[in-house]
């Protein structure tokens, strides 16, 4: 199997999700794929990591203890962080991609995830962002190429 | 509504024979809720214009009949004790109080109605009058049938069920995502010659063991849950705890447009059965019909119990005229999971399954006539050589 072109630097993605098994297979299979992943079990233990602006992305799930996936982004966002982020989650399919689009998440993933579906949406997210940044990196102006 | 059933204490036998013949079709024609008067032996003496239009037969069919025509479910077996058991010891079960109970139209069909009865005497006899109001369309409905559903001990349990189904449809994503993530990983480790990976990979697999059999303990305390391995096993009349099921899965409004109708051979309709959990399946079988038929018209439901081929069993099929299953989905339509709704856990039929063979009997699906699906399970019959 082909893998992803290997990427210049090392993206650090941070990993948010209350299920300890969960939390830590995600780490490994992003991990696999030659990310640096870091992961935490709650929104407030994300808020307090040392280096927020670091991340490239945030894989969030959307029921977290405390304030929920949707509700951490908009503190990320509070913050200033710009980063895309995904939401990951195994709760009420049917709106899961309403309340993404509606919460400002670059994409959505169902739990459970079989095959590639969360590196694979991690490396479009990545690279769609590279593309806004790569010109001109004001990118209100949105001239692309 | 409280004051109706005076409307009826006129003096009946002082009108001469015409005068009382108008006073009461007039009041039988312009009395909005349908009105059935009947004798004390239960014979129908009046039915008004409303009761036609309800019930869908003619007042000339009805007068001389006895009112338990209209009823269905256990009222109406049971409905010549409680008159008999009135006129016996004077003990108002029902008379002045409204009650919820199940009616069946011409056409088969069962409906909730609010059932109220007023007694006139006229000489040394009764005359009781039923005003009977249809509760399918009204707001009420929802409420009212909750009060019968609190008498009937299964449906808690049954929508304790679907609550569980959905905590546990997200308990049981952890593990699998688990699961998978970790096996994606492993796949991508498995090609490294470095020792450390080695280690991981073998970790993973440890950890994607784990999480499997932590999915399966999962759907073994919602099976155990529903079914628990033993069934309480009696003589049963399937009739009225049939036409008990259908009326509980009319208590959502966008349910109860669609027709159940149900007919029972008197030979089948005697079963040995656990009665809450042969109710659990029907009900199951009826909403999965009425799921598959949201929005199509003349859709409709047909409950049909008949001997089964198999000595000394009967069968209970749910029939409807929906769109049928496709080839795919029949093959795995049992196994729990497996579910064309996009909200649905696919538990249901894995359930009624789990059901229906701890009874000693089985189920399956074949395409009905009409074109829908049927869903026939089978029962032992009650041969009345066996204890109770």
């Amino acid at each position: 199997m082909a893998l992803p072109e290997p990427v210049a630097r090392t993206r650090r993605i941070a990993v948010v999700d209350d299920s300890a098994a969960v939390r830590q297979s995600l780490a490994l299979l992003i991990g696999a794929r030659g990310f640096a992943v870091d992961a935490f079990p709650g929104s407030e233990d994300l808020l307090a990591a040392p280096d927020l602006p670091g991340y490239d992305c945030f894989v969030i799930d959307l029921k977290l203890d405390g304030p929920s996936g949707s509700d951490l982004l908009a503190l990320l966002r509070q913050k200033g962080l710009e980063q895309p982020a995904i939401l990951i989650s195994g709760w009420d399919v049917d709106s899961l991609e309403r309340v993404a689009v509606k919460s400002g998440f670059s994409a959505q993933v169902r739990k459970p995830m079989m095959d590639n579906s969360i590196v694979d949406e991690l490396l479009k997210v990545l690279s769609a962002a590279d593309r806004l940044m790569e010109p001109a990196p004001d990118r209100k102006t949105g001239a692309g190429k | 509504m409280s004051d109706t059933p005076k409307a009826f204490q006129v003096p009946l036998n002082q009108l001469d024979a015409t005068a009382h013949q108008l006073h009461l079709e007039s009041i039988l024609n312009s009395v909005p809720d349908a009105m059935v008067v009947t004798d004390e032996s239960g014979t129908m003496l009046a039915f008004s214009r409303a009761a036609e239009q309800l019930f869908g037969y003619s007042a000339a069919e009805m007068i001389g009949q006895p009112v338990n025509l209209l009823m269905a479910g256990r009222d109406r077996t049971n409905h010549g004790n409680y008159i008999g058991n009135y006129l016996r010891t004077g003990n108002r079960q029902i008379i002045g109080k409204g009650r919820v109970v199940i009616a069946a139209r011409a056409d088969g069909m069962v409906f909730p109605i609010d059932l109220k009865i007023g007694e006139a005497r006229i000489g040394d006899h009764f005359l009781f009058t039923a005003f009977i109001r249809d509760l399918t369309e009204q707001q009420s409905a929802e409420l009212r049938m909750q009060e019968m559903q609190s008498e009937l001990v299964h449906f808690s349990r049954l929508s304790a069920v679907g609550t569980m189904a959905s905590a546990l449809a997200h308990e049981l994503n952890q593990p699998l995502t688990a699961v998978a993530n970790y096996l994606e990983a492993s796949r991508d480790l498995l090609d490294s010659p470095d020792p450390e990976i080695k280690e991981v990979l073998r970790g993973a697999l440890a950890e994607a063991a784990t999480q499997a059999v932590r999915a399966g303990e999962i759907v073994r305390k919602l099976r155990s849950y529903v079914s628990r391995g033993e069934v309480d096993v009696r003589p049963v009349s399937l009739g009225p705890l049939l036409a008990d099921a259908i009326a509980l899965t009319k208590t959502s409004r966008d349910r109860a447009d669609i027709p159940v109708s149900i007919v029972v051979a008197d030979e089948a309709d005697r079963a040995l059965a656990d009665p809450i959990q042969v109710q659990q399946v029907v009900i199951n079988l009826i909403r999965n019909a009425m799921d598959a038929m949201v929005g199509q018209a003349n859709a409709r439901i047909e409950l049909r119990v008949s001997p089964a081929e198999e000595t000394d069993y009967v069968q209970i099929e749910v029939c409807d005229n929906g769109p049928g299953l496709s080839p795919e989905i029949k093959e795995s339509i049992f196994k729990p999971f497996a579910t064309t709704k996009s909200q649905g856990m696919g538990l249901g039929l894995s359930i009624c399954q789990t059901i229906v063979e701890a009874h000693g009997g089985t189920i399956r699906a074949v395409a009905s006539p009409e074109g829908g699906t049927c869903f026939r399970f089978t029962l032992r019959r009650d041969t009345g050589k066996t204890q109770p």
